[in-house]
């Protein structure tokens, strides 16, 4: 079990971090910096309260929790405080060198609407059930199943035929 | 109840975060436990009316997502100690409120309120309104749109609220070398009880000699703009802070208001901040007695834009943007044939444009690099063109044609070459510069190049003052890839 300290910490992060920034990829559509911005918000989140955290069974669930709901209070603050500007913001960095299809897949992403981004994410990349991603949340169990059913047809609606072409070409 | 204490409550009711891990397979790391994930095989849940209607696209998902993370980069090492940094200031920030909860609580003494809540105020202003780290910003290469963002947000005052974000890194995209980086800026719109601001920083490295290093001294680029009022001092740094307002629109009549401060350092780097009244710089340039910030103020006082500009958390930005020597408007000009006489210049976001001058005219060429995925284009369709395959498995491409839909007197010369790692340099030359023309870094629009005086365009010479086997050789030159 994890200590409280600050190396315990640290030792934590290093650990987990990765994992962590892989999700926080797939909630950003791909836009590392962004993910990295977002894995480092987590990670000033859980430091006050390591002491608490580290005595868990399972603090990386808890971190990964946390991850998920700053992603969606982020995504809240900038739906209700950003309007639109002529000037064209940076586009999301992406990850070098991908196939087409792939960028195609992020793309499906991020027409998602955050919030069922991260049903989709949770439910078919961490392969979390239904009742754990609604307790991640605070969504009903329909709530989820909905989110999902419209993520799905979003993301089919996107890219076609193709998906299973990338899944198979992985293998 | 009142809405603050219904507030409170609610947060009190919120479900605590719990494990939720406890049914699904795990791995273990380390001396931690953690769960297991994308490679799970359990069963999917049918959609809230049965059975999702494409199994075979839910089926396949999970591979596909686990394909795209894959090719994920590995995330910065400092995010770690950056996160650790900012969770001592959050608990720190903690503290304070509680101590000055306590405080009010047991002292009903309401100037001991205000002076707890002016320290507060003092902390969050100056060290940060997003509880940035101290001393942490944009930082190594390549600086992020969401670092400047940052860094801008924890130098402003904290009573306000800011919106209309946006900002850009030193790059286009994550492959970009710091060879065709950008200037990384960020702006937002500041709002507190007396109205709202535009508020813009960029760092940047301009050029020697080029129009945007003249603002050092109170020149403005565009000249179809110039300062009211402007004022440069040396600083005992050796660095030149320039102050520049504007009240008056393009025809004289009063217009929104521009508060400039400009921080140029000895060893070449700028820090530039803009504030406008009444909102983000209104595009409208004609008279307007109505218009956004007219008779108005910026809201944060020169004073204000001067700590910005000067603040420490900017200079590692600014270090780490490559020297105008190592950017393409500088490779651009080394590997020109000796004694080019260049009569203009500038910058844009993946490449630059010189105006040459020769015996016979003038000659604008643009050199831009990108790196590309795909192959070049074919000579499909073009008349003069041809492509080559060099030792190295390098391409090329040479074309020479008119332009677009312009009068068929003007013409240019288009040469490519892309190498095996994707670099791609493209050189595009015309006889259509005038010799008046002056190349900006528009700064409405950073990383836009814009011409101006260049009202009725017309050629200089017959054909452009660079031949396509000369065109060829500079961008094969070497230092395209160093």
């Amino acid at each position: 079990m994890a200590g409280g300290s600050d190396a315990d910490f640290r030792e934590f992060a290093a650990t987990h971090s990765r994992r962590l920034f892989r999700t926080a990829c797939l909630l950003t559509s791909g836009d590392w910096h962004g993910a990295e911005d977002l894995l480092q918000e987590t990670l000033g989140k859980l430091y006050p309260k390591w002491r608490r955290i580290g005595r868990m069974e399972w603090p990386f669930a808890y971190a990964h929790t946390t991850l998920v709901r700053t992603y969606l209070e982020q995504q809240r603050r900038k739906s209700s405080g950003e309007r639109a500007t002529d000037n064209v913001p940076e586009r999301a960095a992406r990850p070098t060198g991908d196939p087409e299809l792939r960028l195609t897949l992020l793309d499906g992403l991020a027409e998602l609407a955050p919030g069922d981004r991260a049903v989709l994410v949770l439910r078919y990349w961490e392969d979390r059930s239904v009742e754990q991603v609604a307790e991640m949340l605070h969504l009903s169990a329909g709530a989820v199943r909905v989110r999902s059913h419209r993520a799905l047809d979003r993301l089919r609606a996107v890219l076609g035929d193709q998906l299973p072409g990338l899944a198979l070409d992985r293998s | 109840m009142h809405g603050r204490a219904w507030l409170r409550a609610s947060r009190r009711a919120r479900v605590p975060l719990t494990p939720y891990c406890f049914r699904i397979p795990i791995e273990r790391t380390g001396d931690l436990t953690v769960p297991a994930a994308g490679f799970g095989t359990s069963s999917r849940d049918p959609g809230p009316h049965g059975q999702y209607h494409d199994p075979d696209f839910e089926q396949a998902l999970p591979g596909a997502l686990n394909a795209v993370v894959d090719t994920f980069p590995a995330y910065d090492p400092e995010v770690i100690p950056r996160g650790v940094a900012r969770g001592k200031r959050i608990r720190r920030v903690r503290r304070i409120r509680i101590g000055a909860a306590a405080c009010a609580m047991a002292v009903t003494v309401v100037g001991v309120g205000v002076v707890l809540d002016r320290a507060m105020e003092t902390d969050a202003s100056a060290a940060s309104r997003r509880t940035l780290p101290d001393g942490e910003g944009p930082s190594a290469w390549p600086v992020t749109g969401n670092q400047m963002i940052a860094a801008l947000e924890s130098l402003l005052p904290a009573k306000g609220k800011v919106s209309e974000v946006s900002g850009g890194g030193s790059q286009l995209t994550p492959q970009d070398p710091p060879l065709i980086g950008r200037n990384p800026f960020a702006q937002l719109v500041y709002t507190d009880s007396g109205g709202s601001s535009g508020i813009r920083v960029m760092l940047a490295r301009p050029a020697p000699d080029s129009p945007e290093s003249r603002i050092a001294d109170c020149g403005a680029v565009d000249e179809r703009r110039p300062y009211d009022e402007c004022t440069t001092h040396r600083q005992p740094d050796g660095s030149k802070l320039s102050v520049a307002k504007t009240v008056k629109g393009m025809s004289g009549a009063p217009g929104q208001r521009h508060w400039r401060v400009i921080l140029d350092r000895p060893d070449g780097g700028r820090v530039s901040v803009d504030a406008f009244s009444g909102g983000a710089r209104d595009q409208w340039t004609g008279d307007n007695p109505n218009g956004v910030g007219v008779g108005l103020d910026p809201r944060l006082t020169v004073d204000q834009l001067t700590r910005i500009a000067t603040d420490a958390r900017w200079i590692r930005g600014i270090d780490a943007l490559p020297t105008p020597d190592r950017r393409v408007l500088g490779v651009l000009q080394s590997v020109l044939p000796a004694g080019t006489d260049i009569t203009a210049k500038g910058e844009s976001a993946h490449g630059a444009t010189v105006v040459l001058r020769d015996g016979k005219g003038l000659t604008n060429l643009s050199a831009s690099v990108r790196m590309t995925a795909g192959p070049l284009e074919s000579c499909a369709g073009i008349a003069d063109c041809r492509t080559r395959t060099l030792p190295d498995g390098s391409t090329t491409f040479a074309a020479r044609q008119p332009v677009g839909n312009a009068a068929p007197e003007f013409v240019q010369w288009r040469v490519a070459i892309r190498h095996p790692d994707g670099r791609t340099v493209l050189l595009n030359a015309g006889n259509n510069a005038r010799p008046e023309s002056v190349v900006i870094n528009h700064d409405d629009y950073p990383g836009i190049v814009m011409e101006a005086n260049l009202r009725q365009p017309k050629t200089s010479r017959t054909e452009p003052g660079l031949t396509l086997d000369q065109l060829e050789a500079i961008a094969a030159d070497p230092r395209w890839t160093r």
